[in-house]
Formats: structure tokens, C-alpha cells, sequence
């Protein structure tokens, strides 16, 4: 390795682009000369103000000129003006990494379609959580504060599934908190609306699978939860058994 | 060919989440605001046609992909000279004139003391080649690999180029082994 060699990997290992062995052997160079370490702290001051640039903002008139690019009818009918305006706040809490589901009125789209695109859209943001936390503590309030609903937070590591935070999804024309847990590589969000006057209590899980997401739907404890996943079944099965078992518990 | 609402719905999923990114990369590419709008508005139009070319992997690349070629036509409509496309030194400080004179637009003489504002005109100051590369991977935050094959080069290239961006921007961020 030349010496310019390592000044520019040094980039690499700031940006976690090297191989593990590559990585190991910088270091430990790295060690031995301040000069090399000095140009890292270099590089990773540079890399963090760029990072802590604020993001863009969508202008309403942007969003609106891109929204008619796929407006099939020249003049839009009622019904697409109400899903433009629902776009409108789509993009306004883009840069928090909120997702919101903006189908739900359209063409008879199920809800469950509509549950299933939006733990899709989630994967597929930047972030699928708009508070970041695993204490139940700050997400429970979190979500309380933003919308005035707060879901039982259950702390699940110790059945394996950690949590990765919360977010606000909007089914149809309704906000609803999501939770987002980790199992492996899979990530399961859990939709959580408060029951409406004479909703079943406690209803026994109920599966279903839209847009190629396994979903489960049941009610338990005051509340409506859909368990979405693009995991296997089993495993959003034992996450429902224990996430209620859970729920159960803390209730008594 | 998808069918219209499925195109829309598709073009709600993989574009309207990376709205936000796409402007971002037209801005810095364009220099301001107003040409990037027009940028993310033609991008958008290119996307919605081709998205039934999408075949998975990251969306977010795959947009900004589309965001730099239209940027790339419209910088050689708009502005040819400002697109000096080169490695070369010689090239390159002729290149930082050119970049120079485009900050001078309305939206860059607002950028005055803040850091944030000393941050982006700093990167305005760039290169178009070193501001290109330190944007889509610090801002918009793209892999090497995707880098890569968006702009159809080497890894190795990747690399030493983002290593000069951020060089340049140490320097005329004034960020020192000190301050460091």
C-alpha cells in the first residue's frame, strides 16, 4: 500500500467502506502516525457538518406540479383533490421520515392494502421510524404528544424482537401510531388504533396477506393492532402470541 | 406495460419518499433552487414513464440516478461551460472559476455567515466532478457500489475522488489537524 494509497483509504474507513481486514490493518497504521490520524479527524469533522446539513424542503406548488405527472384525467374529480391534499402533508413531514398511506380512499383499496403499502414505503424511506428508541418510556409520550394516542409500548428483547421506535402512519383518513420492532434482518411494524364504542374487546389473531406482507390483525386491551411483516409466518405468529401475552400482563 | 394506477401507485412508493433527496441533489448540481425544481419536475416525468423499468434494489438510487442524468442534460442545455467533466488539475481550477462565478447567483450571495451557510458554499465552490461525489455520498448518503454504477466508474475512482472533495472542503472550511 503506498502511502497516497492509505490517505485515501482512510475516506473508506471513515465511511465504513473497507474490508474488515483492510479496515484492521489502517488502524493499527493509524497508530503509529499522528499524521495519517490527523487527516482522519480531518476527514470526519468534513464528513459531519455535511451530515448535519438540513434537508430540502418539497415546495406545496413542487409537490403539485409532480402529483399532476400522474393524474390520468385533466380535470381531477373530487376525490383526487382529497388525495393530492393527503400528498400535501405527505411531503410536508417527508423530511422526519413519516410515511403515510395515501390510497386508502381510492378505487376500494382495503385497508389491509393500504396498512401493507405503508410498512412497504417504510422499508423503502430513508428511515422507517420517525423517533428512534428502544425504551418504551420516549416513544410512548412521543407518540401521545404528536397524535393524542398512546399505544401499549411493549419492551419485547427478551423474546427477541427489539424496538426500533415509532412512527405515524395515516390509513385511509386516520393517523395512527406505528411501532416498528426488529427481528434479524426483518423488520415488523404494529399499527395500533384505539377501538371504536362497542369494538370487541379481545379478538383472536386473525391472518391475512396483502402486497406480499403476512398481517395479522387482532384486538386486545382497548385496541385494534395490525402485526405487519414481509417475514415468515411462524415468526409473526410467536411475535403476536407474545406481544399480547404482553399487553395481558401489564393490563392486570 | 403497468396499468395507469398502478404506475401512480408504484411512482407514490419508490419516487414521491425521495422527493425531498432529489431536490437536494438538483440544487447542488444546478446551483439553485429554481432550475432544481424544474430538474426534479423532468426527473419525475422521466421516472413515472420508466417505472415499470424498475427492478428493485434501492429506490433512493435509483431516483437520484435519474436526477443526475436529467441534471447532466440540462447542465449541457443551460450551461455547457459550467460542465467540465475532468480529473485534470488544469481542468479542475478552471472548473473552480467556473464554479465561483455560479455562486454568485441570488441564492448563493444569501449564503453568508452561519455555518450551515458556510458548509453549502463551500461545496458550491466545489468542482463539479468533487461536488457531484461529496453530495451523493455525504448528503444523499449513496454505498460506493452505488456511486459506482451511477457514474460508471470504479470503486478505486470513487475513492480518491471523494477523498479530494473532502480535502478541498477541509481546506476551504478552514477545518484543521488542530481543530480536528
Amino acid at each position: 500500500m503506498t502511502k497516497r494509497d492509505d490517505y485515501i483509504k482512510l475516506h473508506a474507513l471513515l465511511d465504513d467502506e473497507l474490508d474488515a481486514a483492510t479496515a484492521k490493518a489502517l488502524r493499527a497504521k493509524m497508530k503509529s502516525n499522528s499524521k495519517l490520524a490527523a487527516e482522519y479527524a480531518v476527514a470526519a469533522v468534513v464528513k459531519d457538518k455535511l451530515n448535519n446539513l438540513p434537508p430540502s424542503e418539497i415546495s406545496p406548488v413542487l409537490l403539485n406540479r409532480v402529483l399532476q405527472i400522474t393524474q390520468s384525467s385533466p380535470a381531477p374529480v373530487w376525490n383526487e383533490w382529497r388525495r393530492m391534499a393527503a400528498s400535501l402533508i405527505f411531503v410536508a413531514l417527508l423530511s422526519s421520515g413519516a410515511t403515510y398511506a395515501l390510497f386508502g380512499r381510492s378505487s376500494g383499496m382495503e385497508i389491509a392494502d393500504a396498512i401493507a403499502a405503508s410498512h412497504r414505503r417504510s422499508l423503502l424511506a430513508a428511515t422507517p421510524i420517525d423517533v428512534a428508541s428502544s425504551d418504551s418510556h420516549t416513544v410512548k409520550p412521543w407518540l401521545d404528544a404528536r397524535i393524542g394516542i398512546s399505544p401499549p409500548v411493549i419492551d419485547m428483547k427478551a423474546n427477541g424482537f427489539t424496538l426500533l421506535g415509532g412512527r405515524v402512519d395515516v390509513i385511509g383518513e386516520r393517523t395512527v401510531p406505528t411501532l416498528v420492532y426488529q427481528y434479524k434482518e426483518h423488520l415488523i411494524s404494529v399499527l395500533a388504533e384505539p377501538l371504536k364504542s362497542g369494538g370487541v374487546a379481545t379478538t383472536s389473531p386473525q391472518h391475512t396477506n396483502a402486497g406480499g406482507m403476512q398481517m395479522v390483525h387482532f384486538n386486545e386491551n382497548g385496541f385494534s393492532f395490525w402485526a405487519v411483516s414481509d417475514t415468515e409466518w411462524v415468526i409473526v405468529d410467536e411475535f403476536v402470541r407474545d406481544y399480547r401475552a404482553k399487553i395481558s400482563a401489564a393490563s392486570n | 406495460m403497468l396499468r395507469e394506477t398502478e404506475a401512480a401507485k408504484r411512482f407514490h412508493e419508490l419516487v414521491v419518499p425521495h422527493l425531498g433527496e432529489a431536490l437536494g441533489l438538483a440544487r447542488w448540481l444546478t446551483g439553485n433552487k429554481v432550475d432544481a425544481e424544474d430538474v426534479v419536475q423532468e426527473s419525475c416525468l422521466r421516472a413515472f414513464k420508466a417505472i415499470s423499468t424498475y427492478s428493485g434494489g434501492s429506490a433512493k438510487a435509483w431516483v437520484l440516478s435519474i436526477v443526475r442524468n436529467t441534471c447532466f442534460t440540462w447542465l449541457a442545455k443551460h450551461r455547457p461551460k459550467s460542465l467540465l467533466l475532468t480529473d485534470d488539475p488544469a481542468g479542475v481550477e478552471q472548473m473552480s472559476r467556473i464554479a465561483g462565478d455560479a455562486a454568485a447567483t441570488p441564492e448563493a450571495q444569501l449564503i453568508a455567515k452561519a455555518d450551515t451557510q458556510k458548509v453549502e458554499r463551500a461545496i458550491f465552490n466545489l468542482p463539479h466532478l468533487s461536488r457531484e461525489i461529496v453530495v451523493l455520498r455525504d448528503i444523499n448518503g449513496l454505498s460506493y457500489r452505488e456511486i459506482a454504477v451511477m457514474l460508471t466508474i470504479p470503486i478505486g475512482t470513487v475513492m480518491s475522488r471523494l477523498a479530494k472533495a473532502r480535502a478541498l472542503l477541509a481546506r476551504e472550511l478552514g477545518v484543521s489537524h488542530d481543530e480536528a
